[in-house]
């Protein structure tokens, strides 16, 4: 089996064994990378001096005995995710030169732990989409089936894990931007907590949504990964103070007495049959695994899309308002007078839905409106969040669809910003709660061209569930590999 | 629902962005469609509910009145940056 | 003129003097070169994160508790935006609808006439940064982004220039003197604008009104206020409708000018930060805050002169700085001889700098002759140098007075001894001659003895002659 092919915790054992070394990981990931990502299109940014370097202090930690579980792992970063000296671009026209001067608590988590950043993942421009169109600088084709999509927005990141481009990958997820990609390209992604991983550092799209997670190979990868990114931050006011982050401690205990719930509303309509049918049957594997599944209801989720977009395209038209072509950045050419800077700038330098979703949340913000809208909004989510509260006092976890759908062709929704929103209909839900879902690899639905595109399932928990959605997905990880 | 020009121009103008003329009239529908989908919510009863503007259970997070010591220095802090003698440079528009 | 009157509330901002700003730990204070005194927070880069300053709430709520407010139990920050380029962020993070303190007052007196001026809020927000026009071009320094400001908006009390000015001595009297700010107009440390409509006397309607911004001199902002009166009474006159609008004001043709802006520039979309979390206060919270805060100016003044028998013109100085009353107060609680302790500290120019204790130290050690007047310059000079115990200083610079009477008694026999002329022409009548026998004394003693002592001892002696 090659290196690249290994999950981390083949390739840390390795590493521990010296029957490789930090740098030769890292070389090899770097040729799969120059082997494959011509087709994938899954990063922007290889950054092959630094990842040596880092190569070179995880061969040190390994040497002195100071390594852990990630060093001298190779991964692949968001580019929504500072890197001191190493172009971010959010995917954008508007940052495509930009050099951060510093770096985002994850980075320093992950270098701390001795991890091997190989470079920076493409993604929907400023993190708005799901399905990678929206970059401004590339492509990404879903390693699965290259005429579709990798789903996104952080599809630079599922496809760089899929396409064996890294042993595991960072995303962020606003409304389902980790989990939905992982779903179309096969891999596993976790959205934690709101408030377990530093946003210090992450690019606003949404911050009262955003959160980072790890996309991996494997459900004890995961873990470990979440593991060594979430801490408490001082940089961050929405940073949680204390908490415990021994995500692995369940992994392998049986799931007798667990109780998952099915809410009915994720089955209806607009669900792809196959999808559907991929979840029910993980249900059962589920089952057999010991755990206890029943319907249940969540009415609440009928209104979380419209509040969702409302609160997210109003906080994004103020967190995308600092890049006017000043200090930082695109500035257009041409300029007369200050508002043209500003105009100029910012409509040469975002894309549509970038523009389109800064409108819609100026006008949601704006005079006479923000009640009709925003406050609306932010009631609705109360609703929801105290309808999953109802159901959590039943159930240890919710199961249900990532995504309407599998991955669909490249360009094939693209000019249909309302069809691409709904899709986010199973995923959104649990950013407006701030709750955790992990998407579980569980199947393939053949597509008429004979596409083989992968679907997944989610987990949804309370907050501060990670532990368990790990024990509950790495169960159907075992059965289910086997049943397929 | 229609979205119309008086409206665009407003919001154009506080979001500080330019309303191309091939874009006007797509740009302008997809606006006027989200915003019927959005107005969904005003079906919901919503009365008595507070809004929730925070998720994380956390107040008074507060940081302690002491300066950092380590400062980034003025040439990193402005590099990318557009500078004059540590000034950023703007276009010469401001009155 | 007269059958107009005009209607005037006021929004002042003052910076508090906190060690760093309100959102990142940059040096808060005024100076440096351009962009030396900013960082990737207040600069506003992507992916940067604001965390508030302890300090700025508890100097705003005190600020508040010193002009009679109720502060808040529960309150939150919002984002206001617009575009500028002094912006980083292009939003300003301040407060909208719950401030750190509402429904204040402040108590003003114009020649006789006693009149309370309601405060409707105070809030706390950042401070933007400044725009430098060089014959180059513009540029902009991020020095002041992020300095934290409190702004503090009037109810629409004010009727005339005098009352304005009058409310806002008042004002900067009180927040100095809660130790918050240095509220200096010159420096740019308190700013103010001004909202003023008019209406005929007697009419109790509200009627538009003009706002004249960047008024940095209480000067300017008496004048600013007449003229606008005036522009408004002739307009209104020649019949033409007044518009709501922003306004400046030309100290040099006296006269106030349109600042045009845009419509609705002034939609702020305002809404609640989503990374900064709420702010509780809670009667603990209040109590302690409280604590902090010394009695108002007048009353100290009164304590002075009344209960320690301080000279008015004494007790003023010392409470024209705070700090320096405070010091006062605290070292005259372990004098005898308040007055004493006064004097030595108004002839020092950096009293403020000397513990309490000290200056108590010394003032007990005069007081009991132990030194004479002169050594306590002496000896706070050697603290400042060494800042070792006044009682090591004194002995070590060999101050203290001689107290012994013993040695005393013989050193005014010698004295007289050796200088029968000056005897005889006292005893001849010459008052004056015994000042010779006490230059003897002084200089046998290397000036120890205690001239009243010496003095008294020289003319019982004589006496028996």
């Amino acid at each position: 089996m090659k290196y690249s092919e290994m999950d981390i915790a083949a390739l840390s054992a390795l590493l521990q064994k010296r029957e490789v070394s930090a740098r030769e990981l890292a070389d090899d990931a770097l040729k799969a990378i120059a082997e494959t990502d011509g087709t994938v299109g899954a990063y922007l940014t290889v950054a092959q001096d630094e990842a040596f370097r880092q190569a070179d202090l995880a061969d040190d930690m390994l040497k002195n005995g100071t390594a852990g579980p990630l060093t001298g792992i190779p991964f692949a970063m968001k580019d929504n995710i500072c890197t001191k000296g190493i172009r971010t671009t959010c995917a954008s026209k508007m940052l495509e030169n930009w050099l951060p001067v510093y770096d985002a608590c994850v980075t320093e988590q992950l270098k701390k732990a001795g991890a091997v950043m190989l470079g920076k993942t493409n993604m929907d421009e400023f993190a708005m989409g799901s399905s990678s169109e929206n970059s401004a600088l590339q492509v990404t084709h879903n390693p699965a089936a290259p005429d579709y999509v990798p789903g996104g927005s952080s599809g630079g990141s599922a496809a760089a894990v899929a396409a064996n481009e890294c042993a595991f990958a960072i995303g962020s997820d606003t409304g389902g931007s980790i989990r939905q990609p992982a779903s179309f390209c096969g891999v596993v992604g976790m959205k934690p907590t709101y408030g377990t991983v530093s946003r210090y550092g992450l690019v606003a799209y949404a911050s009262s949504f955003d959160q980072i997670g790890p996309l991996t190979k494997t459900v004890a990868d995961n873990a470990k990964v979440l593991e060594a990114i979430s801490c408490h931050d001082r940089r961050d006011s929405t940073s949680l103070p204390e908490f415990d982050t021994n995500y692995s401690a369940l992994i392998g205990k049986d799931l007798t007495g667990m109780k998952i719930g099915l809410p009915k509303e994720y089955f209806g309509r607009g669900i792809h049959a196959d999808v559907a049918a991929l979840v029910q049957n993980a249900a059962k594997q589920l089952e057999q695994a010991g755990a206890v599944m029943e319907e249940c209801s969540l009415p609440a989720v009928e209104y979380a899309l419209p509040a969702y977009y409302v609160l997210c395209c109003a906080e994004a038209s103020s967190n995308l308002a600092r890049f006017d072509g000043i200090r930082y950045g695109f500035r257009a050419d041409g300029i007369e007078d200050l508002d043209q800077l500003y105009r100029k700038t910012r409509t040469q330098g975002f894309g549509r839905e970038v523009r389109r979703r800064i409108l819609l949340g100026n006008y949601v913000l704006s005079a006479g409106y923000y009640d009709a809208y925003y406050k609306k909004a932010q009631q609705a989510r109360t609703l929801l969040i105290r309808a999953f509260a109802e159901l959590f006092q039943r159930y240890d976890m919710l199961l249900t669809p990532v995504a309407p759908t599998p991955a669909y062709q490249i360009g094939e929704k693209a000019g249909d910003p309302m069809e691409m929103a709904l899709g986010d209909i199973c995923t959104v839900p649990v950013n407006l709660g701030g709750l955790p879902a992990i998407s579980v690899p569980c199947g393939t639905s053949a597509a008429a061209d004979g596409a083989k595109l992968p679907v997944g399932f989610q987990l949804i928990g309370p907050a501060f569930s990670e532990a368990k959605l790990y024990q509950a997905a790495s169960a159907y990880e075992k059965c289910g590999i086997a049943a397929r | 629902m229609e979205l119309d020009a008086k409206t665009l121009e407003t919001l154009a103008w506080l979001s500080r962005l330019d309303i191309p003329a091939d874009e006007e009239a797509a740009l302008s529908s997809s606006i006027a469609e989200m915003l019927t989908f959005f107005r969904q919510l005003s079906a919901l009863d919503t009365e008595g509910v507070p809004p929730t503007a925070h998720i994380a259970p956390l107040e008074n997070v507060l940081r302690e009145d002491e300066p950092f010591s380590e400062r980034l220095d003025r040439d990193l802090l402005l590099s990318g940056t557009e500078s004059e003698d540590g000034l950023i440079t703007l276009p010469k528009v401001i009155g | 003129m007269a059958k107009y009157e005009s209607v005037i509330g006021l929004e002042v901002h003052i910076e508090l003097r906190t060690k760093t700003k309100i959102f990142c730990d940059c040096p808060a204070d005024h100076g440096g070169d351009p962009n030396t005194r900013c960082c990737p927070v207040c600069m506003g880069m992507p992916g940067t994160l604001p965390v508030l300053n302890r300090q700025v709430v508890e100097y705003a709520a005190r600020a508040g508790m010193m002009l009679n407010c109720e502060i808040a139990h529960f309150s939150k920050m919002d984002r206001k935006n617009y575009f500028y380029p002094d912006l980083p962020k292009a939003y300003q993070i301040s407060q909208l609808d719950h401030p750190l303190c509402e429904h204040g007052y402040i108590d003003i007196n114009v020649n006789g006439e006693e009149k309370r001026i309601g405060i409707t809020r105070i809030h706390i927000e950042e401070d933007a940064g400044k725009l430098v026009h060089t014959e180059s071009g513009s540029g902009a320094d991020c020095n002041r982004c992020g300095v934290p400001l409190i702004e503090i908006v009037s109810e629409p009390d004010i009727r005339t220039a005098a009352q304005a000015k009058a409310y806002l001595e008042r004002l900067r009297e009180l927040v100095r003197w809660c130790g918050v700010s240095d509220c200096q107009m010159e420096a740019g440390s308190m700013r103010c604008d001004v909202n003023l409509s008019i209406r005929p006397v007697g009419d109790t309607n509200l009627y538009t009104r003009t706002e004249i911004k960047n008024l940095n001199s209480l000067k300017h902002i008496a004048a600013a206020i007449d003229a606008e009166k005036a522009r408004q009474i002739d307009e209104t006159e020649a019949g033409r409708e007044l518009v709501q609008e922003t306004r400046r004001y030309d100290p040099e043709k006296d006269k106030t000018y349109s600042m045009r802006v845009k419509e609705n520039a002034n939609d702020y979309r305002y809404f609640p930060d989503p990374d900064l979390v709420p702010i509780i206060l809670t009667d603990d919270d209040h109590a302690r805050i409280r604590a902090e805060i010394i009695d108002l100016p007048e009353e100290r003044l009164a304590k002075y002169i009344n209960d320690l028998k301080l000279p008015e013109s004494t007790a003023k100085s010392l409470c024209e700085e705070p700090k320096l009353a405070n010091l006062y107060s605290a070292a005259a609680e372990q004098v005898q001889q308040p007055k004493l302790l006064a004097n030595l500290m108004l002839a020092d120019t950096d009293a403020v700098n000397i513990p309490a204790a000290v200056w108590a130290e010394l003032t007990n050690l005069c007081a009991a002759n132990k030194i004479n007047r002169s050594a306590p310059a002496k000896l706070i000079e050697a603290y400042r140098e060494s800042g070792r115990e006044i009682a090591v200083l004194v002995r070590e610079l060999g101050l203290e007075q001689v107290q012994d009477t013993g040695l005393l008694n013989s050193v005014a026999d010698e004295v007289i001894a050796a200088n029968p002329k000056a005897v005889a022409d006292y005893k001849a009548g010459k008052e004056a001659a015994i000042k010779a026998l006490m230059g003897q004394i002084m200089k046998r003693t290397k000036g120890a003895a205690n001239p009243q002592e010496a003095t008294a001892l020289l003319k019982e002696k004589l006496a028996k002659m």
